[in-house]
C-alpha cells in the first residue's frame, strides 16, 4: 500500500531534517528517535520483522538512552558548546553527498527493487545466523568483549601510587 | 480480498522458508504486514488521543496562578542555588554503555532460542562459547569494580 | 481501500478502546486497592469517605487531577516537560496490544480474536516497549530543571536499563522451550496444566523480580525515594501530568501482571474446561475471567511486597541486577538447553 510508504517516508525525511536543523541536542535526539521508529515501520513493510524490532530495541531503546546520558552528563545542551568550524561543515557536506551517491547508485540497479520475502522472520534469521554465518557471529562476541574492556579502561582514572582500596 | 485478509492475518509465515523474489509492489505482503501491525498503530492512536484530551482538559479546567517564588525549582524550601544541569557520576554513563553492549548480545540470543529444538547440541555449544565471552566481560567488569556504588566515585 | 479492510480496522479500534478502558479502570481501582491493603497491613481503615468502602475514591482522585493547577516551573523546558509524562502514559498502554486477553469470540457469526495483534515477535515487542518506557522518566526528570528530579531520573533510567538485561535473558530460556515468540502460540501451548512456570521456575523468578524493578515498585522504588529525593523525577509535576506518571506506574503493574500470567501461568487457559462441554463463547469469557483472576493475584503480590519489604540501597540494587540476576539467568539458559538437548 503506497499510502503507508508515503507516510513513513515523509516521517523519516522530516525527522531526519529535524535531527540536523534543531538548535538543541536533546531535540535532535528526539527527532532521531522518531526517525528510527519510522525506519522500523519501513522494515515491517519489507517483511523484516526481526530487523524492525531489533532496530527499535537496540537503536531507539539503548543507544539513544546512551546519547541522552552523554548530553546530560556533559551538560551539552547549549548551542555554544557545539563545534561549528568551517572545515567540519564542508567535510560533513562532502561526506553527505558521497553517501547520497552510494545509496542512489544501489537504488538504480537494473533488476529493480526486490525484497526477499520470508527471510525477515526470527526463525529464518536464526537458521542463517547459526549455520552460514556462525563464524562472524562468534567473532562478534570477541568484538563485544573488546568493547567492554575498552569502555572500562577509558573510564578509568589513573590513581596515585600507594592508594589501595 | 476478504479471504485474503483473513487467510494472511491469522497464519504465520515461518513454516514456508523459500527464497522467493517478490516485487515491492506485490499487494499481498503489504496487506499481511498491515493486518498484523496496524492494530498496534491503532492502540497507539487510542492512547495518544486519551493523553492529548486529558492534557487539554486539565489545562483549561485547572487554575493558573504563577509567581516568581512559585516558579522556582522546589528544593524543600531552601533557596535554590546554581543551575540544575549538574554533571553526574561517570558510573551511570558506564552503565548505559555496558547496557548497549549486553543488550545487543541478549537480542542475538533470540534467533537461536527460537530455533533451539532444530539446532540442538551444536547450537547449544555455539551459544555457550558466545556466552563464555559475555561472562568473561561480566567478570572483568566486576574485577574493575565498575558497578560498585559504595565508596569512591570513579572506577579504578 | 476495500470494505473488509475498513471493517477490520473498525473491529480492532473497538477492541483497542475496550482494552484501554479496562486498563484505565483496573489502574484506577488498583490505587484504591493499594490504599486499602496498606491500611489492612498497618491496621488502619483506609479511605472510606467517598461512597461505600471508599468505592468512589479513585473517581474523586481522577477528577481532582483535572481541576488541579497546571504548573510548569519557569526554568523548565516546556515541551519536554509535557512530553515526558505523555510518553510514560502512552508507552505503558502499548504492551497491552499483544497480550491475548482471551480466546476467540463468535459475535453475529463473525469470529473475533480477543488479542489485538498476534505478531510473530510478541515477546520481543514487549521487550522493546519496556526499553522505550525509560524515555518518559528521563525526559521528565531532566526537563524539570530540578536537581532532585535529575538525580532521580538518572537513577531510575540506570535501574531500568540494568534490569532489562536480566529480563530479556530470563525470557530466552522460556523461548527455548516454546520455540515461538508469538504470545498467542505460547498461551495455546500451555493447555491443561502445562504452565511454563513448572518448566522455568528460576526464569520466572528472575522475570518477576525484574518486573518489580521495571515498574519501579518497592523494593525497587529508589527513583521515588522520598527520604532522599523529595518526590523523585516527578517532584515538579502537578495536575494531569503528575497523574500520568502515577497512572503509568499502575498500568505498568497491571500489564506486567498480565505478561507474567500469560507467559508463565497459562494465560486464559482453564485446565480441564474442554471436558465440560460448554459453548465456545462461554469458555472464552470464563477464560478471560480466569486470566483476570491471575492478574489480580499478581497485583496483590505487588502490593503485599510493597508494604512488607523495605527499600534497597543503590549499590545493593546494582549488585543484584548485574552480579546476581544476570549470571543466574545465563546459567538458567545453559542448564535449560543442556536438559532439553540431553533428554
Amino acid at each position: 500500500m503506497p499510502v503507508f510508504f508515503g507516510i513513513i517516508a515523509t516521517t523519516i525525511i522530516l525527522s531526519g531534517l529535524g535531527v540536523i536543523l534543531s538548535k538543541r541536542p536533546v531535540y535532535s535526539i528526539l527527532s532521531l528517535i522518531i526517525c528510527l521508529y519510522a525506519m522500523g515501520a519501513l522494515y515491517l513493510t519489507l517483511h523484516a520483522e526481526f530487523l524492525a524490532i531489533v532496530h527499535l530495541i537496540v537503536y531507539a531503546g539503548a543507544i539513544m538512552v546512551l546519547f541522552l546520558f552523554v548530553i546530560m552528563l556533559m551538560n551539552l545542551d547549549r548551542p555554544e558548546h557545539l563545534n561549528r568550524s568551517r572545515l567540519l561543515q564542508w567535510s560533513a557536506l562532502a561526506v553527505g553527498i558521497s553517501l547520497v551517491l552510494v545509496i542512489g547508485s544501489t537504488l538504480y540497479t537494473p533488476s529493480g527493487p526486490w525484497v526477499v520475502a520470508p527471510m525477515g522472520s526470527v526463525h529464518a534469521i536464526g537458521r542463517l545466523l547459526f549455520s552460514k554465518f556462525i563464524v562472524p557471529f562468534e567473532l562478534s562476541a570477541v568484538l563485544f568483549l573488546a568493547a567492554i574492556v575498552g569502555v572500562v579502561i577509558t573510564a578509568k582514572v589513573p590513581h596515585p601510587e600507594g592508594d589501595t582500596e | 480480498m476478504a479471504e485474503l485478509v483473513d487467510a494472511l492475518g491469522s497464519g504465520s509465515s515461518e513454516s514456508n522458508l523459500v527464497w522467493v523474489r517478490v516485487p515491492l509492489s506485490a499487494p499481498t505482503i503489504i496487506i499481511k504486514m498491515s493486518t498484523l501491525y496496524l492494530p498496534i498503530g491503532i492502540v497507539f492512536l487510542v492512547a495518544l488521543s486519551f493523553v492529548l484530551i486529558s492534557l487539554l482538559a486539565s489545562h483549561f479546567l485547572g487554575p493558573h496562578r504563577n509567581s516568581l517564588v512559585k516558579d522556582a525549582p522546589f528544593e524543600c524550601g531552601i533557596e535554590s542555588k546554581d543551575s540544575a544541569r549538574v554533571r553526574f557520576s561517570i558510573k551511570y554513563f558506564l552503565i548505559a554503555i555496558l547496557f548497549v553492549l549486553f543488550d545487543v548480545e541478549v537480542v542475538f540470543f533470540y534467533p537461536w532460542a527460537v530455533n533451539f529444538q532444530e539446532l540442538g547440541l551444536r547450537g547449544l555449544l555455539e551459544i555457550a562459547s558466545f556466552m563464555g565471552c559475555v561472562l568473561v566481560g561480566l567478570i572483568y567488569i566486576n574485577q574493575n569494580k565498575v558497578l560498585n556504588f559504595e565508596g569512591r566515585n570513579v572506577p579504578r | 481501500m476495500t470494505h473488509s479492510f475498513f471493517l477490520f480496522s473498525i473491529e480492532k479500534l473497538i477492541l483497542a478502546s475496550i482494552v484501554f478502558g479496562i486498563t484505565l479502570v483496573v489502574a484506577m481501582y488498583s490505587t484504591l486497592a493499594e490504599r486499602k491493603f496498606a491500611a489492612f497491613f498497618q491496621d488502619r481503615l483506609g479511605p472510606d469517605r467517598a461512597g461505600p468502602f471508599g468505592m468512589f475514591q479513585p473517581l474523586a482522585d481522577g477528577l481532582k487531577f483535572f481541576f488541579k493547577e497546571e504548573f510548569i516551573p519557569a526554568k523548565a523546558d516546556k515541551f519536554l516537560f509535557i512530553l515526558g509524562p505523555s510518553i510514560a502514559m502512552v508507552m505503558s498502554c502499548m504492551s497491552g496490544a499483544v497480550i491475548p486477553w482471551g480466546d476467540r469470540l463468535t459475535l453475529f457469526g463473525h469470529s473475533v480474536s480477543l488479542q489485538i495483534a498476534d505478531i510473530n515477535i510478541g515477546v520481543l515487542y514487549i521487550f522493546a516497549v519496556v526499553s522505550l518506557g525509560v524515555y518518559g522518566v528521563i525526559l521528565g526528570g531532566w526537563a524539570s530543571n530540578n536537581k532532585f528530579a535529575l538525580l532521580s531520573a538518572i537513577r531510575a533510567s540506570s535501574q531500568m536499563i540494568s534490569y532489562e538485561l536480566a529480563m530479556g535473558l530470563s525470557l530466552i530460556a522460556l523461548v527455548m522451550t516454546t520455540g515461538t515468540l508469538s504470545l498467542g502460540s505460547i498461551v495455546h501451548q500451555q493447555v491443561g496444566f502445562h504452565w511454563n512456570v513448572f518448566f522455568q521456575p528460576i526464569g520466572f523468578l528472575v522475570f518477576m523480580i525484574c518486573s518489580f524493578a521495571e515498574t519501579n515498585r518497592t523494593p525497587f522504588d529508589l527513583p521515588e525515594c522520598e527520604t532522599e529525593l523529595v518526590g523523585g523525577y516527578h517532584t515538579e509535576y502537578s495536575s494531569m501530568k503528575l497523574g500520568f506518571y502515577l497512572f503509568a506506574e499502575y498500568i505498568n503493574m497491571f500489564v506486567a501482571s498480565a505478561v507474567m500470567a500469560t507467559l508463565y501461568f497459562g494465560g486464559y487457559q482453564i485446565p480441564g474446561i474442554s471436558h465440560l462441554g460448554l459453548s465456545p463463547n462461554l469458555v472464552t469469557l470464563l477464560g478471560s475471567g480466569f486470566l483476570f483472576v491471575k492478574i489480580f493475584g499478581f497485583i496483590f503480590l505487588f502490593m503485599w511486597v510493597r508494604w512488607t519489604v523495605p527499600r534497597f540501597r543503590y549499590d545493593q540494587l546494582m549488585r543484584l541486577g548485574w552480579n546476581v540476576l544476570l549470571p543466574i539467568s545465563m546459567i538458567n539458559l545453559i542448564v535449560t538447553g543442556a536438559i532439553l538437548v540431553l533428554r
